[in-house]
């Protein structure tokens, strides 16, 4: 919202859109309708466009990865806490699923009352978490957040023993098929319509979040955590909020993704793969949402394209990492950073105006 | 003990930078590695060197290559990142911690190295205090990990480089205007923390009697718990924190199971945040 005049390059229009962003027209802004709704019918008309399977199934993961990135987002991107441990909540919902859906224990509760369980449990152990560590820095979240990553998987491997819990590194196989409103969901596309219905669910959901009290207040954490707290913001309760948000999304895809795969491993959620979410957010930088859905689709997508190249791809995807924060630390599709042009604007204008 | 002495090198690039380095972990690993390669290879080598000597020769070797290894990273992934906000930094730390895990599997395998210890130090050489028998190699951990304390509390409280390091850590763009060449002492507190997650890994090494790609990772997130403990940025409390983390989850070993011991560590770690937020030694900012 700066005040400074701006050269008329394209007249009115991009002014009023530079204004509003801050900085030069994103592609997002430029046509966020037209291309929204083109993707939503090119993902929902996907299976019937492409004849094999595989294809659908990279497309369904990065569904997940969808969920999983808009809700990392929520905490990471909206409200700037640096949260290590998405992928702890994401195997407490899997597991969930197979504790309470499964022959393991016996106990073959509903898919929807496992979604709302494991969004309990998620939210509860999420505010369990915060409590301590969101009043701090926010490099002590990191660290805490962190472990409590490498602890669930920790746990989920070990406590097979003295009584089998978790199944240890076998896991816990044959967990049920999900019935959602009378529909048995079995085979692949129809989880792909579920994760992808939930995915777009969860968008609108958090979109419209982010466009509330709740969502003004997050962003203005995020920009200055004391000014927001003399401006009358709940700094500390909005926090645990975003949390537990962020915490909720991620068991609900963990639990559809323990029911499309029907088995469970510890070793599917290592903190590679908050990596990998972060590389997303990353991807996506500031272009919001739609940003998000290029972001998670394009790296689910292009590391199966790099299959074949095994190891080394983890070591481009690291080098890839520093890179980009290098020289476009507000990811791909954000034109500009946010700051910088303020800046070179300050450094460059002999006279600026201050007008405020 | 194993925990303090990396918790030293994070002590130092949190107290001046306020920054979690994340890949300090992976430079220890680096250490281990180099530690194997220059202990095997001597072994092998039929020149005959003695032990000491050989021991000697591998931490000189850590200390360089993995100094050299903390500036390089510094000025690739954490330097252009300085003035950006701290998840900049993080996410960077985070892609060299992934860049050199994978590297060390290219280069040295997926499975663990031996270290053969047993022939520079014989698994009979014990030290006995009152009533309590320690291998020797536990020994040494703890007289260096001491001996670094104490020389680096010197360094940061006797010498000019290190009242330049205490002048930028308390304000950064205070001491550039006071002409201390402030790039040039982050560098600095690089290399010295590198090379110490060097030295760790050649101890550790020679400790665990293996080391692998993924050996850096946990004991980096422990010394780093062990380093909150001990109050972030003290280098007393850095080794107080190593301390009484070790004691912690030996007891919590021996009394319950092994399993439990990273959830020992998690809850330690709560438990000081919430009581004591800066630390068992830090001082409350």
């Amino acid at each position: 919202m700066s005040a400074r005049p701006r050269p008329r390059v394209l007249g009115g229009l991009r002014d009023a859109m530079s204004d509003r962003l801050g900085g030069r027209p994103t592609w997002t802004a430029s046509a966020p309708w037209v291309v929204t709704g083109l993707g939503v019918l090119v993902i929902l008309m996907m299976p019937r466009l492409v004849g094999s399977a595989y294809p659908i199934r990279v497309l369904a993961a990065a569904g997940l990865a969808v969920i999983l990135t808009a809700s990392l987002n929520v905490v990471a991107g909206y409200t700037g806490l640096l949260s290590l441990g998405h992928i702890g909540f994401y195997a407490l919902g899997a597991y969930l699923y197979a504790f309470l859906a499964s022959p393991h224990f016996g106990a073959h509760l509903p898919f929807p009352l496992v979604l709302v369980a494991a969004a309990a449990v998620a939210a509860a152990v999420g505010l369990l978490i915060g409590w301590p560590s969101l009043r701090l820095r926010g490099d002590y979240l990191a660290m805490v957040t962190l472990a409590f990553a490498e602890i669930v998987r920790n746990l989920a491997l070990s406590l097979d023993r003295p009584i089998n819990l978790t199944g240890g590194v076998n896991g816990i196989l044959g967990l049920d098929v999900p019935w959602l409103a009378g529909v048995q969901i079995r085979g692949l596309t129809p989880f792909y319509y579920l994760i992808w219905g939930i995915a777009l669910l969860a968008l609108v959901l958090i979109g419209r979040l982010k466009q509330s009290r709740i969502g003004r207040a997050w962003l203005a954490i995020r920009e200055d955590e004391v000014a927001a707290g003399s401006a009358g913001v709940a700094v500390f309760r909005y926090k645990m909020l975003a949390f537990a948000v962020s915490a909720i999304g991620a068991a609900v895809a963990g639990v559809v993704f323990a029911a499309w795969q029907g088995s469970v491993f510890p070793e599917s959620f290592t903190i590679q793969q908050t990596a990998i979410l972060y590389a997303m957010l990353v991807v996506s930088g500031a272009a919001g949402l739609p940003g998000i859905v290029v972001g998670a689709v394009l790296l689910t997508v292009l590391p199966e394209w790099l299959r074949d190249y095994g190891i080394y791809r983890m070591l481009v995807f690291g080098a890839l990492l520093v890179l980009v924060m290098r020289y476009r630390p507000q990811g791909f599709f954000a034109a500009v950073p946010r700051r910088a042009p303020d800046a070179a604007a300050e450094a460059s204008s002999p006279a600026p105006a201050p007008v405020r | 003990m194993v925990y303090a002495l990396i918790a030293l090198g994070y002590t130092m690039v949190y107290g001046i930078l306020r920054m979690i380095n994340f890949s300090h972990g992976e430079v220890f690993m680096v250490g281990g590695f180099v530690g194997w390669w220059v202990i095997s290879g001597l072994l092998a080598s039929r020149i005959g060197l003695p032990a000491p000597l050989i021991i000697v020769l591998a931490l000189a070797a850590a200390i360089v290559l993995c100094g050299g290894l903390g500036y390089g990273i510094e000025r690739i992934a954490y330097r252009p990142l300085r003035n950006s906000r701290s998840m900049g930094a993080i996410i960077s730390g985070l892609g060299v911690s992934i860049f050199l895990q994978t590297a060390a599997i290219l280069i040295f395998g997926a499975r663990p190295r031996v270290i053969e210890t047993w022939r520079l130090i014989p698994n009979g050489w014990t030290v006995t205090i009152g009533s309590v028998t320690v291998s020797f190699v536990r020994v040494l951990v703890v007289v260096v990990a001491f001996g670094l304390m104490v020389g680096l509390e010197a360094f940061v409280l006797r010498t000019k480089w290190g009242k330049a390091t205490r002048a930028t850590a308390q304000d950064l763009e205070a001491a550039t205007f006071m002409g201390i060449d402030v790039d040039r002492v982050v560098s600095m507190v690089y290399v010295i923390g590198s090379a110490l997650a060097g030295i760790g890994g050649v101890l550790v090494g020679l400790l665990y009697t293996q080391v692998d790609f993924a050996f850096g990772f946990f004991i980096g997130i422990k010394a780093f718990t062990a380093a909150v403990i001990g109050g972030i940025g003290n280098i007393r409390g850095a080794l107080l924190g190593g301390l009484v983390l070790g004691v912690a989850e030996a007891v919590a070993t021996g009394f319950l199971s092994s399993t439990y011991r990273d959830v020992i560590t998690f809850a330690l770690l709560v438990g000081v945040l919430l009581l004591r937020p800066s630390g068992l030694l830090g001082r409350p900012r």
